[in-house]
């Protein structure tokens, strides 16, 4: 199974008097979300053209045999590009999960030195 | 099915190639915003392993399904171009035998991927060839016969075309002059290039318009040839130096078997065509005819030329555009500078592209047209020296003759006393030029005729006056427009015809037919008659007996002129105002009994008022524009 839709975490923000960690939060949010459009555009591109193919029940011949090899051909791309893209998506998601994760130890080695609390802003 | 036998409904599949590219269009949107997305992650330094390619793969996904879906358009064309070429239509399943449709299709590759796998392999055995230097003809057929799926394959023509460079296509070009013209002669010459001119169409037909703004970045458009190839094409390849580098002449030959888009049509011509036209209009020598091994296609302005008139909007445009280096010059000021016996098509090509401009379907381009060629032939000199180039011009006169009567009238309220404005002088001297030939005048005779016509038919009743603080109504300011616009033609015609010595009793007597051709166009009673059917015997033979063989002063004629759209106007004026009383036999028919009455009814039922307007106006004008 394809991993479902993905979201990006919340970012955590670097407390006061914390080093922030930088990552690019905005593009990594747009591309999270174009792979998200990107994989259900191809679900339901899969599925309109399997219904659009009763308009070629008719067509036979050798010019159809080169079609249909083709056709069989970038279906399957097609779905291993939905069958990706929730991969591509968590490799996103993860590295901002670890962007989080320093900011978190950044925060905290702050609050260490100042004794004041931090967490997800 | 059995083998060798296809079918289809041909309606259906074009609708599922259609569905199709509409669900291609919503996916490259998502593709294009997920290159986008991850290019400008990537240049924040953040690099996903993975991200790129996968972007990169629905990119090519994308564009696989987009060939695919224009593969399976094109057979539908075949199929209903089978079906059409038996009178059927594509409503119905069709049976045709795959021989049947490939010779109406060009439906180049299903997979995209096989087509640019072939066009990489035909591209190295093209390297392979002109590496060879004992090729002969037969190697070269069989490597272009290769292409024979590809040649409207976009995918295989771009990667082609991108392979090879503009220096393959001209290297190859110059190899089938060596090897093929010496011994097959140029039919198969040119058939050769014919090929290499449909793939390169193919490529530069994908070429992005221009003002497309470049794609975000990390976007790529791999379905548009390189700009790079087509930047080469349009100036970057130097051919060498003309009349001494053959591979200026191959090029032309090349590109004289290509339609390609408009933008990067104009751009050729101002590149490779304007500076060769400009430098002929400084010298005597023929600059056309380059390598005479192209026979017949070796003249390189004329191979140009031709590649222009296939496309009127690029001939338009081109036309209008101003030159690099010569200055406040159009380029129709170069085309209509030229010596039509210089060139190999002795003028034809460039008289088509003309044509194209001035009698274009869009009014912009067609009036831009006109006025560029009028301000070249404005002055008293006459310039023209191409038999075809009049015909050509007096089509662009036929097409605006809205605008010939704004050019007459503009800035002329009273003919009998104003002297003539700037704009009639030089719609005069246009005129001057065009009009002793006798196709052209016919030309623009019959439009001025329809033009009357509807003007009359048109005008205000009299005694409207709109206009404040004149003594004249509406309709008369109409008719005076009208009878101006005729008194300047005819003057035109009348001081043309002193320069030139040919001008027959023939052309009078056709003449003669245009009084039948405007009866013929009596609004609301239709086409009575058609000029095409008209005998010489006719009302106008009546007006014009034989007896001028011997008339060759220009005053002479412009007289009979006068007389003749005398004639037509009354016709018009009484028959527009009498139209239950056109005769009820065609006018060719009718005995010389008949036309005389009929020409003595119309002289007792045309408004004499209209007709003195139209005459006095037009006399006014005839007297301001001859001589004397």
């Amino acid at each position: 199974m394809p991993r479902m839709m993905v979201e990006m975490p919340r970012r955590v923000w670097p407390a006061a008097g914390a080093r922030t960690v930088r990552f690019p939060w905005s593009p990594a949010r747009t591309v999270v979300t174009a792979l998200n459009d990107a994989r259900s555009t191809l679900s339901a591109t899969l599925d309109t053209r399997a219904w659009s193919a009763l308009l070629t029940t008719g067509w036979e011949g050798a010019y159809r045999d080169e079609f249909d090899d083709a056709y069989a051909r970038l279906c399957a791309a097609a779905s291993d590009l939905v069958e990706r893209a929730g991969a591509r998506a968590g490799s996103v998601i993860d590295a901002a999960d670890d962007a989080n994760r320093d900011q978190v130890r950044e925060n905290e080695h702050a609050a260490g030195l100042t004794g004041v609390a931090a967490g997800p802003g | 099915m059995a083998r060798g036998i296809s079918s289809a409904d041909p309606d259906d599949l074009a609708l599922y190639s259609q569905q199709g590219l509409d669900l291609d269009a919503a996916l490259q949107v998502r593709a294009d915003a997920l290159a986008a997305a991850a290019g400008e992650l990537a240049g924040a330094g953040e690099q996903v392993a993975g991200l790129s390619g996968y972007a990169e793969s629905l990119t090519d996904l994308v564009l696989d399904w987009i060939h695919l879906d224009q593969f399976a358009g094109r057979v539908a064309d075949g199929f209903l171009a089978c079906a059409a070429s038996v009178g059927c239509d594509g409503t119905a399943l069709l049976t045709v035998t795959d021989a049947d449709l490939a010779r109406f299709t060009h439906a180049g590759y299903a997979d995209r991927d096989t087509a640019i796998a072939s066009a990489y392999s035909v591209a190295r055995a093209v390297q392979a060839l002109l590496d060879a230097p004992d090729a002969t003809a037969a190697d070269i057929e069989a490597v272009l016969a290769r292409t024979d799926r590809g040649r409207y394959d976009p995918a295989f023509a771009v990667t082609f075309s991108e392979r090879i460079g503009v220096e393959g296509y001209v290297g190859l070009v110059g190899r089938i002059r060596q090897t093929m013209l010496p011994n097959g002669g140029d039919d198969e010459a040119i058939a050769a290039v014919g090929v290499l001119g449909t793939i390169l169409t193919t490529a530069l037909a994908t070429a992005s318009p221009p003002g497309t703004p470049p794609p975000p970045l990390g976007v790529p458009h791999p379905l548009a040839i390189d700009a790079a190839f087509v930047r080469d094409l349009v100036s970057g390849y130097d051919t060498g130096r003309l009349q001494t580098e053959p591979e200026a002449t191959d090029l032309s030959v090349l590109l004289s078997m290509t339609d390609p888009p408009t933008a990067i049509a104009v751009d050729i011509a101002n590149a490779r065509l304007s500076p060769i036209l400009y430098v002929a209009t400084l010298t005597d020598t023929p600059l056309d005819s380059n390598d005479p091994a192209w026979l017949g296609h070796s003249g390189v302005v004329t191979n140009y030329t031709t590649m222009l008139a296939r496309n009127p909007d690029a001939s338009a445009q081109w036309l209008i555009a101003h030159p690099d280096d010569v200055e406040g010059a159009t380029n129709m000021s170069l085309v209509l500078h030229q010596h039509a016996e210089r060139y190999l098509d002795d003028g034809r090509a460039f008289a088509t592209v003309v044509e194209n401009a001035v009698a274009h379907t869009n009014l912009f381009l067609r009036h831009d047209s006109l006025e560029a060629a009028i301000a070249v032939l404005a002055g008293p000199e006459r310039i023209l020296d191409n038999p075809y180039m009049r015909d050509a011009l007096a089509q662009g006169a036929a097409a605006d003759m809205a605008h010939l009567d704004h050019l007459t009238n503009q800035g002329w309220q009273d003919t009998d006393i104003d002297p003539a404005p700037t704009g009639a002088w030089a719609l005069h001297g246009f005129l001057t030029d065009i009009l002793p030939d006798e196709s052209a005048a016919g030309t623009v005779y019959g439009a001025l005729e329809r033009y009357t016509m509807a003007q009359i038919a048109h005008a205000p009743a009299p005694g409207v006056d709109w206009t404040v603080g004149d003594a004249t109504d509406n309709r008369t300011e109409e008719l005076r427009r009208v009878g101006a616009l005729q008194g300047l033609v005819m003057a035109a015609e009348g001081n043309g015809l002193q320069h030139d010595a040919e001008a027959t009793i023939m052309r009078q007597q056709a003449r003669g037919n245009l009084v039948d051709y405007a009866i013929g166009l009596v609004p609301g009673i239709g086409e009575l008659n058609d000029i095409g059917e008209l005998s010489e015997a006719s009302i106008g033979d009546l007006a014009y007996p034989s007896g001028f063989d011997q008339l060759h002063e220009a005053e002479e004629i412009q007289s009979m002129r006068a007389l003749d759209m005398g004639r037509a106007n009354l016709v018009m004026l009484a028959v527009l105002a009498h139209p239950e009383a056109m005769p009820p036999v065609p006018l060719q028919a009718m005995s010389d009994q008949q036309r005389d009455a009929f020409l003595d009814w119309a002289k007792h039922n045309a408004d004499g008022h209209d007709r003195r307007t139209i005459a006095a106006a037009s006399g006014d004008a005839v007297e301001q524009f001859l001589p004397g």
